[in-house]
């Protein structure tokens, strides 16, 4: 059910609002809601009688604004690698990418799931061999909890495929790439996800 | 024998050319690599084919990043011997365990002459 027939009596039928309900809804003024009308944010017409009268979805669209708005965060990046030397490397070329990200290193795959629990990462860039808790239980974890399905799952490994089968394989919805690390083809990915939410932002 | 040590193209590439960036990553490299190498020459000493395996597979891939492609091919190499997967005079793991030494010492003179010379170039374009 839509979260605006929640409002009950002051909807009208269909599509259209009156602007006390479009005011519950969004939680301001009569007043408040007039001016947005004014100011063009919500599509809004008058009856013959004079009164207002606001498109339902003009309200559901500035809601999805809001919340997106107010939720809005950098990509949240994960990066599980066990060698010092790789980790350095990713933080070099993350920030040398000026793109809004928010990197979070690890060295295995035991802190980030602690951290995973806490704040979920938009992306998890992983490592497949590594000490503890490896890539592979990390990659079938998320993927096999509902909670985490949201996150995109790079794992780049220097296993061949063969032996990354040998181990029983990756689970499904998981981008699998070969070491020496492919930055360029890393960078095209967060861009692209950038892109996405900020395209998504828009809407 | 790896022929290739060094790739200074990789070399030049790792930081955009950025000499300052660079030498960040030498020293992280130096001192990540030099720990590799203790474990590699204990885990050889002890006959831990595991750990020469595990540190055998992590040195294998980092390296080519900063050209020092010698050292994944041993890294390679330690990491079949030790599974296994190599056999014959070629999977010496000590053997194997000297070169990689070998190999790092080549690469870091190498790294450290290419970073002198960047940090040249650099003192030249701001020099007055």
């Amino acid at each position: 059910m839509s979260e605006l027939h929640e409002a009950g009596d002051a909807v009208l039928a269909g599509d259209v609002l009156t602007t006390q309900a479009a005011a519950r809804l969004l939680g301001v003024s009569v007043g408040t809601v007039l001016n947005m009308v004014e100011r063009g944010e919500l599509s809004a017409w008058r009856t013959a009688g004079g009164h207002r009268r606001v498109e339902r979805e003009a309200v559901e669209r500035f809601m999805r604004r809001q919340r997106q708005g107010q939720g809005a965060h950098p990509l949240r990046i994960m990066v599980i690698e066990d060698d010092d030397f790789l980790r350095a490397v990713y933080a070099d070329q993350f920030a040398s990418w000026k793109l809004p990200v928010d990197v979070k290193l690890y060295e295995n795959g035991i802190e980030a799931m602690i951290d995973i629990g806490r704040q979920p990462p938009d992306v998890l860039v992983t490592d497949l061999c590594m000490p503890e808790v490896d890539g592979f239980s990390v990659a079938r974890y998320l993927r096999s909890d509902e909670r985490y399905k949201a996150i995109s799952i790079v794992v780049i490994s220097g296993l061949s495929d063969a032996e990354i089968a040998h181990e029983g394989g990756l689970p499904p919805g998981v981008a699998l790439w070969h070491k020496p690390v492919p930055f360029p083809q890393l960078r095209g990915f967060v861009e692209a996800l950038v892109n996405q939410r900020v395209r998504e932002a828009g809407e | 024998m790896n022929r290739l040590i060094f790739d200074h193209t990789a070399f030049r590439r790792l930081a955009d050319g950025d000499a300052r960036r660079t030498a960040r990553l030498v020293d992280v490299f130096k001192s990540s690599m030099r720990s590799s190498l203790d474990q590699l020459a204990a885990a050889a000493a002890n006959r831990d084919l595991g750990a020469l395996r595990a540190v055998g597979h992590r040195i294998k891939s980092g390296p080519a990043w900063i050209g020092a492609l010698g050292l994944c091919e041993i890294g390679q190499q330690i990491e079949d011997a030790a599974s296994g997967r190599m056999s014959g005079p070629e999977a010496d793991l000590p053997a194997l365990v000297g070169r990689a030494e070998a190999s790092f010492r080549a690469a870091v003179a190498e790294m450290d002459e290419a970073l002198k010379s960047f940090e040249d170039a650099a003192q030249g374009r701001n020099a007055p």
